[in-house]
């Protein structure tokens, strides 16, 4: 999962990173409005945590462009400015959820997940594909026997990628981009490597290789 | 103070009055003066014409009665004289048995006199001496004056019919000129009432040039106001943004493994942003707070519980409750838009974070404005709520997250509009129940 944190407080933005690079997702972070704008259409993200208070280009503006592009990535508001009618102006410019400073990276995180699944169709609760649950707390997974594994960051990163879009067929740039930030070497070999490693873990049948396409996780019912 | 309209009036009346009685008392005079001339003149003329037919024969006195004009011999005609030579007397026929008062005058010497006549009549008396042919001959014509008397009073009514119907035309006049000339007035008035129910924003001023300079000054100081809260709502905002912020940082630093060992730093620190985030949103939100002042603006009820209910239903998203919104369609009521969101979205927000699988909001227009918002949550024990109402106490100092902070919000901005509240349980949903009330700017306290 690749996300964008627009957020003018450098101090703030790294400290974000951190923690949610901690919790599993490849961050991008933008300094101003006009970068932020820039990079959200650029680049295929998940999600974008945007603050309000931006320098050169207000958060609001940069969300109605987005939206009036049709660029639909859900977008978090992280902001001071949290008065209703702040709120209101933030939902109907496009936000899908919002979230007043200061805040507990608990609490960010909780909404992040609960957005992505939101986003993906999905419902509340542990992410559950064909018998794999995963724990995205603790970034392990436990399989149909109930058997325990932990995961590194990127194997957790893809594999989370693959359990939110099941029985979806993803390249190998498409997995690279939403597992790595934009300033990560994105060679799409390495992927090959990880999901070996995750077939290694989990069984060689959890990830089906279609040829010249990309991978599948999980079999249609 | 009494309304400029009648005071104009009565002023007016009564200088009109005074100017018709002035008017009516000087021409009375200048007629019996003018009349009382022309008659005297009159008279002259008939006193010289009995001198002329005076004539004298040994020691006798003789009056040619041809020369003398008839009517002096009609009795009681109105017309008399009495002519004296040398203590002679000879009188006109028509005094008949009655006698003309002559007051003494020498020769050469002429008198006028007013006199009561036979039959009431009132007579202007002209008595001159005159000499002739060595004899003193004192001459004395008379005449009715009240005949004339009668066309004076006809005159005077006249002119008072008159004077009236001018009076009350002029009045009608001056009532019509007034009402035209304070139609701008009766507008600005009207103005000032929209200005109240938050219909206007500025006075117009299409006004007469005596009163430009006040609405002008009403204008300035509102646009005045307008611009003072936005600023300082625009300065709060960047304040909040400011230190927001760092709050965060020491908020992590605080949750930071670095920490784990030192949970009682920890706490504290912990305990310490809470307590730091709780004073500053309370009071700059408090801050932001417009409050009940004229040109503060519509707000459209039904739509802007709408737009808190589309933001209520995604951040609720998962809680998947069922929110049902009572608002008559096209409902506004004069206040600051800002504040009444702040009020409604903490309401239902609190209502929200409480409830089980229910909220409801009720929106009616009666004496003002009344909103109740419920829940199916826990609701609060009968003593919570007695406690909370009888004291006021601020409900942000009893802990309770969730309804604590949000109420006393609610609670600023009720009291700002001068309205009411009142906490307890709903009958219908079993959860907690708060009932807002706000009267119109009008009638605030």
């Amino acid at each position: 999962m690749r996300l964008l944190v627009v957020e003018d407080d450098a101090e703030l933005a790294g400290s974000l990173r951190k923690s949610l690079e901690t919790a599993g997702f490849a961050v991008d972070t933008a300094g101003n409005g006009v970068d932020g704008e820039f990079l959200g259409d650029q680049e295929p993200y998940d999600a974008v945590v945007l603050d309000l208070g931006l320098p050169d280009r207000s958060g609001l503006e940069v969300l109605g462009h987005w939206r009036g592009r049709g660029n639909a990535v859900p977008v978090l508001i992280l902001t001071a400015r949290d008065a209703w009618h702040e709120k209101v102006q933030g939902f109907q410019a496009g936000a899908d959820d919002y979230l007043g400073k200061p805040f507990h990276v608990e609490e960010l995180l909780a909404r992040l997940n609960a957005l992505l699944r939101r986003a993906s169709g999905r419902a509340g609760g542990a992410l559950q594909v064909n018998g794999l649950s995963l724990d995205e707390e603790r970034q392990a997974v436990s399989t149909d026997g109930g058997r325990r594994v932990e995961l590194t960051g990127t194997e957790f990163r893809l594999l989370r990628y693959f359990m939110l879009h099941p029985q979806s067929i993803l390249s190998k740039s498409r997995l690279s981009e939403h597992v790595y930030d934009y300033d990560s070497d994105k060679d799409s070999n390495v992927i090959e490597v990880y999901v070996r490693r995750l077939r290694q873990k989990l069984g060689e049948s959890v990830i089906e290789t279609r040829r010249g396409q990309g991978y599948v996780l999980g079999k249609p019912d | 103070m009494r309304s400029i309209e009648t005071r104009l009036n009565l002023g007016l009346g009564l200088s009109l009055i005074l100017v018709f009685i002035a008017v009516g008392v000087g021409v009375s005079l200048s007629i019996r003066l003018l009349t009382e001339e022309y008659v005297s003149s009159r008279l002259e003329h008939d006193a010289e014409s009995l001198l002329t037919a005076i004539s004298f024969n040994g020691d006798g006195v003789h009056l040619s009665g041809r020369r003398v004009n008839t009517i002096y011999n009609r009795v009681y005609s109105g017309h008399y004289y009495r002519v004296q030579v040398d203590g002679r007397v000879i009188r006109s026929r028509s005094l008949w048995d009655r006698n003309l008062k002559v007051p003494a005058v020498a020769v050469g010497q002429v008198r006028r006199l007013r006199e009561a006549g036979p039959q009431s009549q009132l007579l202007l008396v002209r008595a001159a001496a005159y000499r002739k042919a060595g004899h003193a001959v004192r001459i004395a014509v008379a005449e009715d004056l009240t005949p004339i008397k009668a066309d004076m009073r006809r005159f005077q009514l006249r002119y008072a019919l008159f004077s009236l119907g001018a009076l009350v035309v002029l009045l009608l006049m001056q009532r019509f000129v007034l009402r035209a000339g304070l139609a701008p007035l009766a507008r600005t008035r009207a103005q000032i009432g929209e200005l109240e129910r938050g219909e206007r924003q500025q006075l117009g001023e299409d006004i007469p040039r005596e009163l430009l300079p006040v609405v002008r000054e009403i204008n300035r100081l509102l646009l005045a106001l307008q611009q003072r809260l936005q600023r300082s709502r625009n300065a709060l905002g960047n304040l909040a943004h400011a230190l927001k912020t760092p709050l965060t940082l020491i908020g992590q630093a605080a949750d930071s493994r670095e920490l784990d060992g030192h949970p009682e730093v920890q706490r504290q620190l912990q305990h310490h942003v809470e307590v730091v985030r709780t004073l500053m949103e309370r009071e700059l939100k408090r801050a932001r707070l417009a409050g009940a002042a004229p040109a503060g603006g519509q707000v459209q009820l039904d739509r802007e519980v709408q737009a808190l209910m589309g933001v209520l239903h995604r951040l609720y998203d998962e809680k998947g409750l069922a929110m049902e919104a009572r608002v008559p369609e096209g409902a506004s009521f004069p206040a600051d838009k800002e504040d009444i969101l702040e009020l409604l979205g903490n309401l239902m927000d609190n209502a929200c974070k409480w409830a089980r699988g229910r909220m409801r909001i009720t929106v009616a227009l009666e004496a003002g404005l009344q909103i109740s918002v419920e829940d199916d949550g826990p609701g609060r024990s009968e003593t919570e709520i007695a406690e909370l109402t009888r004291r006021g106490v601020r409900i942000d100092e009893h802990g309770a997250p969730g309804h604590g902070l949000g109420l006393a919000i609610v609670r600023d901005v009720v009291s700002y509009y001068g309205g009411e509240l009142t906490l307890g349980r709903s009958a219908e949903l079993g959860g907690f129940r708060v009932d807002v009330h706000l009267p119109l700017p009008s009638q605030a306290p």
